[in-house]
């Protein structure tokens, strides 16, 4: 039987959703189109080609590297692109995703991104043409609601703070706004106005961010009822503790030598 | 040392479950001030620039909806923040004045304390800014500017003794 990996414990909807965004397994739940997200990204103008930064490897003769022969290049990085950035912010009102599950998504699924984790945001560096195919995957599933989570390339501090009257997470710079129901964008990442319309769609209902998000809460899915996922960070805790200060001590916690009971404080 | 005494005015703090629209702060502010006694009114959240601050859209206009002017009583001004919390000042205990009032207008639920939010003696950047104690006639003016605003910032001041 195939290894299946196992990313998360715990199960409750908020440890299901973990598993759910680590391993990909991610519903998609709207479509932007190619030209909306890139001039939502602000990098280069819609239609445009990809500037690069040298040219295609093929046309390089590379080195005979064995490192080279073995790994695949990214399109991106195969013709050459530019590096450039997504950012995201996710309100701590329960929205769907957070930094670290954005950037464990990223760094599992996606070649050749460089996913930063911040308390507020979260941002990934890529050659532009696979940053533009992870944003997109990303911007289009569960992961990301419009009306709580949002492309910010800079102010992102609207994550910490209480919810506007209408439900949607405060933006200083007002990169969308609700329209008929729906949140529309019509800045790109840093503020600067673009000269569309990007629809986004509708931002999701308290219960059904309550249902998808990943982040435990008091008002939700409690932390301390995660007995499972406690027991785990317990565990790790324990190891990284035992190992560094004393390590004769850490066998204790070592495969096949019996369970240990941790106790919730 | 006695910092408080029974003579002090009392001081309110009114936060909101959601940041409040410039319509809802414009009618809870207007009831707030047809309450006798109330001495001060401070409104605080996030600030609403008129320009983006930095990146590389630096410099470029905002148009921020919630940027408006508001009329309180005789009182325009345009609003500098969004209202995410309001601490009030009052000669008496106006507390159920209060809590009605916000029953009334927030369609959330919010949070009414009492306790210490505006402060009433000068510190170091006070004497920086206004001058040594005994020189400010209008000693209202403690605790209700942002340390950090720019000398182009306006407080509205209302002289009435009540």
């Amino acid at each position: 039987m195939a290894y299946k990996p196992q990313y998360y414990p715990g199960s409750s909807s908020v440890a299901v959703n973990r598993r759910k965004h680590m391993s990909g397994d991610i519903e998609k739940l709207r479509t932007v189109s190619d030209d909306d997200l890139v001039a939502a990204l602000g990098h280069r103008a819609p239609g445009a080609d990809y500037p690069s930064t040298h040219p295609p490897l093929a046309e390089m003769g590379e080195p005979d590297c064995p490192i080279r022969q073995l790994v695949e290049p990214t399109p991106g990085a195969a013709a050459g692109d530019r590096v450039r950035y997504s950012q995201f912010t996710d309100s701590m009102y329960s929205a769907p995703s957070t930094p670290y599950f954005r950037s464990y998504y990223a760094a599992i699924n996606h070649r050749g991104v460089d996913p930063g984790t911040l308390s507020g945001r979260q941002i990934v560096e890529a050659r532009e043409r696979d940053m533009e195919v992870y944003t997109k995957a990303t911007i289009e599933s569960e992961m990301t609601c419009p009306g709580l989570a949002g492309l910010r390339g800079c102010t992102v501090h609207g994550h910490s703070l209480r919810l506007d009257e209408d439900g949607t997470m405060f933006d200083m710079l007002q990169r969308v706004h609700l329209e008929g129901g729906n949140i529309i964008e019509d800045k790109d990442q840093v503020g600067v106005p673009i000269d569309r319309k990007v629809n986004l769609g509708k931002p999701m209902t308290e219960a059904e961010a309550k249902k998808r998000t990943t982040i435990y809460r008091t008002d939700g899915v409690r932390y301390r009822t995660e007995e499972e996922v406690l027991d785990h960070v317990h565990l790790v805790h324990h190891r990284r503790t035992m190992y560094g200060f004393r390590p004769e001590n850490a066998s204790e916690t070592a495969a096949g030598t019996g369970d240990i009971k941790y106790h919730t404080v | 040392m006695v910092t408080t005494q029974e003579s002090d005015p009392v001081q309110y703090e009114i936060f909101p479950q959601r940041m409040l629209n410039p319509a809802t702060a414009q009618e809870l502010l207007n009831r707030l001030e047809q309450i006798g006694g109330i001495i001060r009114v401070l409104v605080q959240g996030p600030r609403l620039p008129l320009t983006v601050p930095y990146g590389p859209g630096k410099g470029v206009p905002v148009d921020h909806p919630d940027r408006e002017i508001v009329r309180v009583g005789d009182k325009v001004m345009e609003l500098h923040v969004k209202v995410g919390r309001i601490r009030l000042e009052s000669e008496e205990d106006v507390m159920e004045e209060i809590r009605e009032i916000c029953e009334e207008v927030l369609p959330f639920p919010f949070e009414l304390k009492e306790g210490l939010f505006l402060r009433r003696k000068a510190t170091v950047t006070d004497y920086a800014k206004y001058g040594p104690d005994e020189l400010v006639e209008d000693k209202r003016i403690y605790g209700m500017s942002d340390p950090n605003m720019k000398p182009t910032a306006s407080i509205v001041c209302d002289p009435r003794e009540d």
